[in-house]
């Protein structure tokens, strides 16, 4: 797992109060709402936050949300695209 | 129509959670700031929900939670929560980062600060669809809850009923408190009062109100409220008390100014008939809650004579008064 | 036993008093016309509906000396003016007090916060002892000289409905003769940076019911009716101007923040004012929606309506439209709109709505529209799933 991804999954589990969650345990493209990790509306708006907070990405909808917080892989790649 | 406590659940600074076992406590709590003995709550709640939930939404959950089962209910008709201060460490934290120059505001401090936050929690748990109300008004919150309760049963709205009180004391409240306390003693002290012993507290009591009665219950026999009224109303509400076979709690804090108007009624009962529950439990909007979980504990035998000196206690008449205006009896006795 | 209203007060971004408020919704006149940069310079450009009287006027014009949240200062005003209206003395009769607020205090306690951790004058730590939801109610009490019964309700979005159903019930139960009920919010940077975390925000002006809704506009008000006992009618001493003939409280239970898709706890809501009315729903003249404006929240009231109403949908309309999401306060103010609908028999409008949602199909009145107004149904629904529904009728 690169540096990048790991802390990007050590500041979901510290936000979302994962207890007993460690990085490793997280696949990097698998669905993080619904089933797989269990998250849900109001933790993605917790994540948007956290965007706008560490990486200075503002999310501006929900919708917008939906497509990019699909799982850690797609929120590492809008990262990557937004800092280019 | 006849109100019975069937099941309830105490999470204050004593250890009176779990009722299985003899209680014990401590009689006289050390310091002036008394936080709750909280239980293993990854025995009650989903750790799921448990890592989002803050504590007073723990607690409030867990307490309504057992109330529930202890009474052997899974269908109540109606939740009703009082609070004065609400969630406060959500509030708090929320606010706090606002004010902060990084403005690192998150969603869940918000949705969590609203006062009817735990009432609604509960209701989520339990996929509940009935009435449920969260009322507010400050040291009056669960007298007005219960009045709202009794209501209900009163009119067969509802058989049973979820009914509770929960405050939390934070450090920061505790310290506001206190400086809000010491102007008020200088007032005091101009006034010939003795100065204030205040503990500040917090605490949740969740009972489930029935029309019918378990083989536990403890009958809630009545229960007055009144605004401002004049002495001759006050004193028809102790009419149907009889001292006797009673003891009398009272919801003095130790606040002189406070205290003073307990004097009326003090009068009348000799002192050891008499008991104060905010020793106990401190002092917050929603104490009268722990006052009467106490006394239907005490008609119940399960309170030890080194916390409460009273044994075979068949009927207890709670009176609290509230900021000089508001105040409420609740006569508790045997089925 | 019938619970009777006898007198109405409402403050808003539309103005003082009810004939302003009246004089703007039939003139299709909008209050949503500050930005909330004037609450919150961070906060740029959200429309908000603001009352254009700072508190210092306030505290004047309610005649109080001494500084207030502005809460409860809106709250004085609203419900002296309902008191007034109903030619009644709350010292007479077995007097109530109900009111709702989900904001207490907060304004001065953020501005002492605030005061606190920058430089420059300090605000002093009085000002946060009316920080409680039940100050603000408390001081309105003695302000309007109520004798018998006052209390707070707060659950979210839905409070103030809940505190008139509150008060006919009591009523009903022969406690109080007289209950001045409803509730009052002010606009606070708490309440506005906690929807924008949420992002509930438009930050153009609210679409009710519309395709191109984005979100809510925040606003600020208070509104209160008189609930007069049906004794207190027969006997001469008050002119009634409506009937509560039902209300109803439930909870939808399917998220902390959001409506479930299919509105079952506001159908709920509605279904059980119109059962206690004894109304059927073919009777409903018109609903005054929760209407925010928020995909969800319209999507899903849509949605409840329909199955309720199946092909006879009443005329329907937000309000919010005009006074934006005033909170707390919405209930009370909604109820008095919805009490001015049945006296001048007439529609209110939804304002900037051109395109049916997707989701339901469900068309809300744009214009104004004057015809006999018999039922209205005001809807409220909260964080928490807290929906009430107040029925309010005629007098026949």
């Amino acid at each position: 797992m690169d540096e990048f991804t790991l802390n990007l999954k050590r500041q979901i589990i510290a936000r979302m109060n994962l207890q007993g969650v460690k990085p490793e345990d997280i696949v990097d493209d698998a669905p993080l709402f619904g089933d797989g990790l269990g998250l849900d509306s109001i933790d993605a708006l917790e994540i948007i936050v956290l965007l706008q907070q560490e990486y200075g990405i503002k999310i501006a909808s929900a919708e917008e949300g939906k497509t990019v917080l699909k799982s850690v892989k797609t929120i590492a790649d809008f990262i990557k695209q937004k800092q280019a | 129509m006849r109100i019975f406590i069937n099941g309830s659940a105490c999470i204050s600074p004593q250890p009176f959670f779990d009722c299985s076992k003899p209680l014990e406590g401590v009689s006289e709590c050390v310091g002036d700031k008394l936080n709750c003995v909280e239980p293993d709550y990854t025995q009650l709640l989903d750790p799921r929900m448990l890592r989002r939930m803050s504590r007073i939404i723990k607690i409030g959950m867990a307490s309504g939670l057992s109330a529930m089962s202890r009474a052997n209910t899974s269908e109540i008709d109606a939740i009703i929560t009082g609070t004065g201060f609400g969630c406060l460490e959500d509030t708090s934290s929320f606010l706090g980062k606002m004010i902060d120059a990084s403005r690192a505001m998150n969603p869940t401090s918000f949705i969590q600060s609203t006062h009817n936050a735990i009432g609604s929690q509960i209701a989520l748990h339990l996929r509940f669809n009935g009435y449920n109300n969260t009322i507010v008004h400050s040291g009056f919150a669960f007298e007005s809850a219960l009045d709202d309760a009794l209501l209900l049963l009163k009119n067969g709205e509802a058989k049973n009923v979820l009914v509770g009180g929960i405050d939390e004391l934070t450090q920061d409240l505790y310290t506001l408190l206190k400086r809000i306390q010491d102007i008020k003693e200088r007032s005091n002290k101009i006034n010939g009062r003795q100065a204030s012993t205040i503990k500040y507290g917090e605490g949740c009591v969740y009972l489930v109100l029935s029309d019918t009665p378990n083989s536990d219950s403890v009958e809630i026999k009545e229960f007055n409220t009144f605004y401002k009224p004049d002495q001759k109303t006050l004193e028809s509400a102790l009419k149907s008390f009889s001292q006797e076979n009673g003891i009398v709690m009272f919801g003095k804090n130790g606040d002189s100014s406070n205290d003073e108007s307990y004097s009326w009624i003090e009068s009348k009962y000799s002192n050891r008939n008499t008991f104060s529950f905010k020793n106990l439990c401190g002092e917050y909007p929603t104490a009268p809650a722990f006052g009467l979980w106490l006394s239907a504990a005490l008609i119940k035998g399960i309170i030890p004579t080194s916390i409460i000196a009273a044994q075979n206690v068949n009927e207890v008449l709670i009176y609290n008064c509230f900021d000089n205006d508001y105040h409420s009896f609740i006569r508790l006795g045997k089925c | 036993m019938k619970v009777y209203v006898a007198g109405l007060g409402v403050v808003s971004g539309l103005g003082v008093g009810v004939k302003s408020n009246f004089d703007a919704l039939i003139s299709k006149n909008h209050g949503i016309r500050s930005l909330s940069n004037e609450i919150d310079p961070f906060l740029e450009n959200f429309p908000i509906a603001r009352l254009n009287l700072d508190d210092r006027a306030l505290s004047k014009l309610v005649g109080v000396q001494t500084r207030m949240p502005r809460t409860a200062l809106l709250s004085m005003l609203a419900a002296s003016e309902a008191l007034n209206n109903s030619g009644l003395s709350a010292q007479q009769y077995r007097s109530g007090f109900i009111s709702a607020t989900t904001v207490g205090g907060m304004d001065l306690t953020e501005q002492y916060f605030l005061s606190q951790h920058q430089g420059g004058k300090k605000l002093g730590i009085r000002n946060i002892r009316n920080h409680e939801c039940g100050r603000a109610t408390h001081l309105a009490a003695e302000y309007l000289k109520v004798n018998s019964y006052v209390s707070t309700i707060n659950t979210a979005c839905s409070s103030s409905a809940n505190s008139i159903m509150l008060g006919a019930r009591l009523i009903k139960d022969n406690r109080l003769d007289v209950v001045i009920a409803g509730g009052a919010d002010a606009l606070t940077a708490f309440t506005l940076n906690g929807f924008n975390t949420l992002l509930l925000l438009d930050n153009e002006l609210n679409k009710p019911f519309d395709a191109q809704r984005k979100g809510l506009n925040l606003g600020e008000g208070s509104g209160y009716v008189v609930l007069v006992s049906e004794r207190l009618v027969q006997s001469g001493q008050v002119k009634p101007i409506a009937v509560l003939s039902g209300y109803a409280n439930t909870t939808d239970a399917y998220h902390q923040t959001a409506l479930s898709p299919d509105g079952n706890g506001p159908y709920l809501s509605m279904s059980g004012a119109l059962k206690v009315a004894q109304v059927n729903p073919n009777q409903v003249d018109y609903i005054n929606l929760h209407g925010t404006a928020t995909p969800n929240n319209d999507a899903s009231e849509g949605a409840a309506i329909i199955r309720l109403f199946n092909e006879g949908i009443p005329s329907i309309s937000s309000t919010k439209s005009f006074t934006g999401h005033t909170l707390g306060a919405s209930g009370g103010i909604e109820a008095v709109y919805s009490i001015l609908a049945i006296n001048h028999g007439v529609i209110l409008p939804n304002l900037r709505y051109s395109t049916p949602m997707t989701e339901v199909a469900i068309t809300p009145n744009a214009e104004v529209e004057y015809k006999p107004v018999n039922h209205v149904l005001s809807n409220s629904f909260g964080f928490g799933g807290n929906c009430t529904s107040l029925l309010f009728s005629k007098i026949s």
